[in-house]
């Protein structure tokens, strides 16, 4: 692994994963639900958690085999130099689409809620820049930072907690009268929620206490399914699917019904975006330390720092060259295919020719 | 490489767009909307109407000097909600704001031509208050929003103040943009509008009866006391006082405070509601003493009796108009899960039966005896 980074603990491992998947799609990833399962699409959940399981236990595996080592330099170990560069620049490749899918994301809100007018390109300066700043100081306060920001994440769940203010039974049944095969679809179709999992090919390498990872990995994942089902099922119950499917950002709109009135500011929404914006900075952060992390272990002679500064450039352009917030939902189907064969595909690809091959690193 | 340097422009840079300086607006240069109005006119337009609040008015509005309207009102015609707003931001210098819009009126003759394609635009905004009451003004929501109401305070106001205060919910059935949103786009449910009108002589806002939509049309109005009848059988509405005749010369009235209501689905054709309500026991014209438990037994009966019977009424009345206020779809939809569908239950809602129980417990009998 590179020597430049500290190990973190097992705590900042933790919200390492955490932070990115609670905040990738947390405010648009009811309407793929809604639409694939209809009343009772918070089923779903624990559907897409079942898919994201086979992605950990192979994490688990290529933890074990190469301890110490990231996705970058196991792949050629099983592969070879030449297919293992091919893996690896998919595999980095991925990260960067879903930097870019929650950039879009971010751009797209700020655009729509707060800042109006104010051009594409100068809101994603503000967001390139900001996301490069906070990963430029290596792990270790990247991680830091996403633990400080637990507070938001509280708050967020505190919010979704009162959107049930509105919650009908009635709007969130019949229950289970669709085959299994709708949900297990559905859960399927949605599994992009867990995309950051991806992190588990490379976060381990970093961790001071490898044999905790696993366990914190998957309470991660499982707690981050909890908050999505707990926030699908008061969305199913106040809006139901017909009317879910209406808004871009359904998590958004589901907090802007809160009304107590004197208790609570009337901007209730605005809150919540700014708790969100907060995660998702964390979760830029993040994702561009590791895809930085992973192209400078690739080409050895990039200090990560420097590969973060001309990521600068190429996240700017990338999201001017897209303006539109609408394409990218319709691109959201690719993205899916791909982030499977990321997530899944390849790893299980990469375990079978390590079982074949033989070549299993060192020993459990 | 020493970070701070590296990043230095890149700060620098980023700081000149802290302020978001596309979007500073000064408030002061901002006209805050407090209400929309929205009617139907000739050759298809809408007559938009915006109702903005006199800063300047307001702050001297304690002052017997000041003699200047509260508000004023702007309007325009055009082909669609948003080609509307367009032309209305030329008739101020300032910036039209909607994120204080406290207000959405309709006028009947839009009403009954469809909400859905003038909704549209509040959908999309992105500042809108989702949490804005909506209403159907009758006869126009225009002439509406340019009254003054006898107590000095801006009439968009007033309407929500109205709108949101517990003690009137069971007249007033409040609606907000969100809530109208949901039950137009659910095939379970229809959506209502409260009604508001005028009252010239008293320069009041007389807000009583609601207006039932199919899908996003009007289709029938209910009149004050069906109102009340109907927020009985709609838990959360049910604040409302009802009299009944006991016979030619006496009338006995209550007021109601809570009703929970049960809906089952009895296959092939049966909806049954169990409304259990509670309420004080307000008045009596005969003023029979003393009142004996005996009697009031006899009162809560005769209630219930009389309730499940108007119910049954008003339910039939809403199935001729082919307008599911209360969500019977849903109801059903939960049952029949294979069968249920947005067309089946169109056609199915009409002819289903629904049978009303009602149950009711007096709290409280009054001071006297």
């Amino acid at each position: 692994m590179n020597e430049e980074h500290p190990q973190v603990s097992p705590s900042l491992y933790f919200f390492l994963i955490f932070t990115p998947l609670m905040s990738f799609t947390l405010l648009c990833y009811p309407i793929t639900f809604a639409q694939s399962i209809g009343t009772d699409s918070y089923l779903g959940i624990p559907a897409a958690l079942l898919f994201a399981l086979p992605a950990i236990l192979l994490g688990r595996y290529f933890e074990r085999r190469f301890s110490g080592k990231t996705v970058i330099e196991y792949a050629p170990l099983i592969l070879g130099k030449f297919f293992g560069l091919i893996y690896n620049l998919v595999y980095l490749i991925f990260l960067f689409i879903i930097l870019f899918v929650l950039f879009r994301e971010l751009t797209g809100l700020v655009n729509h809620f707060l800042l109006l007018h104010t051009p594409l390109w100068a809101v994603t300066i503000l967001i390139a820049g900001s996301v490069a700043y906070l990963s430029f100081y290596g792990l270790s306060s990247t991680a830091r930072l996403a633990t400080f920001l637990l507070p938001a994440g509280i708050f967020i769940f505190f919010m979704i907690g009162l959107g049930f203010q509105n919650w009908s039974i009635q709007n969130a049944v019949p229950l289970l009268k669709q085959p299994v095969s709708t949900y297990l679809f559905g859960g399927f179709k949605s599994l992009y929620i867990f995309f950051p999992l991806i992190l588990i090919y490379q976060a381990p390498a970093f961790s001071a206490e490898k044999r905790k990872n696993t366990p914190l990995t998957l309470a991660a994942l499982v707690l981050t399914g909890a908050i999505y089902f707990f926030n699908l099922l008061g969305i199913m119950g106040v809006f139901g699917p017909e009317n879910c499917i209406r808004y871009n950002w359904p998590t958004l709109e589901y907090v802007r019904t809160i009304n107590f009135p004197y208790l609570l500011l009337d901007q209730i929404g605005l809150t919540l975006i700014i708790a969100w914006l907060v995660l998702a900075y964390a979760t830029g952060a993040i994702l561009t330390f590791f895809l930085s992390s992973g192209i400078s272990q690739l080409w050895q002679k990039l200090s990560f720092k420097k590969v973060i500064l001309l990521l600068v450039p190429v996240y700017f352009f990338s999201l001017i060259s897209f303006p539109s917030y609408d394409l990218l939902r319709d691109l959201f189907g690719y993205f899916q295919y791909a982030g499977l064969t990321v997530l899944l595909g390849l790893p299980a690809l990469l375990w079978l020719v390590s079982l074949i091959t033989g070549r299993r690193g060192g020993s459990i | 490489m020493s970070p701070p340097k590296v990043l230095f422009p890149f700060i620098l840079a980023g700081l000149l767009f802290l302020g978001g300086c596309w979007d500073v607006e000064e408030v002061e240069k901002k006209s805050l909307i407090t209400a929309i109005g929205i009617d139907a006119v000739l050759n298809n337009q809408l007559l938009l109407t915006l109702q903005l609040p006199n800063p300047g008015a307001i702050i001297h509005s304690g002052s017997q000097a000041s003699q200047k309207k509260l508000f004023y009102t702007i309007s325009t015609t055009a082909s669609t909600t948003l080609g509307a707003c367009t032309d209305l931001e030329a008739k101020t210098s300032d910036t039209l704001d909607t994120a204080q819009t406290k207000v959405i009126i309709f006028g009947r003759k839009l009403a009954e031509t469809g909400l859905a394609p003038h909704l549209d635009c509040f959908g999309r905004f992105p500042k809108i208050n989702p949490q804005a009451i909506l209403a159907m003004a009758e006869p126009d929501a225009g002439s509406l929003l340019k009254m003054e109401v006898a107590q000095e305070m801006l009439p968009g106001l007033y309407i929500m103040d109205y709108f949101t205060k517990d003690s009137k919910k069971g007249a007033s059935h409040p609606i907000t943009l969100w809530q109208f949103l949901q039950k137009m786009d659910s095939p379970t449910i229809d959506p209502f509008l409260p009604i508001i009108r005028y009252d010239r002589d008293e320069r009041t806002f007389n807000i009583s009866g609601i207006a039932a939509f199919r899908h996003d049309r009007l289709a029938f109005t209910l009149s004050p006391e069906e109102t009340k009848l109907f927020g009985l059988l709609n838990s959360g509405l049910e604040n409302a006082a009802f009299i009944f005749p006991w016979d030619e010369n006496r009338k006995i009235g209550f007021h109601f405070t809570r009703s929970k209501v049960k809906s089952s689905w009895e296959p092939p054709n049966t909806i049954r509601l169990k409304v259990k309500v509670e309420g004080y026991f307000l008045e009596d014209t005969g003023n029979i003493k003393p009142l004996t438990d005996k009697a009031l037994s006899r009162y809560e009966k005769m209630v219930a009796k009389n309730l499940a019977q108007q119910s049954q009424t008003l339910l039939q009345k809403l199935q001729q108009a082919k307008t599911d206020l209360l969500g019977m779809g849903k109801v059903v939809r939960a049952k029949t899960p294979g069968k249920w569908s947005a067309a089946w239950w169109r056609k199915k809602y009409p002819q289903i039966r629904i049978k009303v129980q009602f149950e009711f417990e007096m709290s409280r009998s009054g001071r006297m005896t």
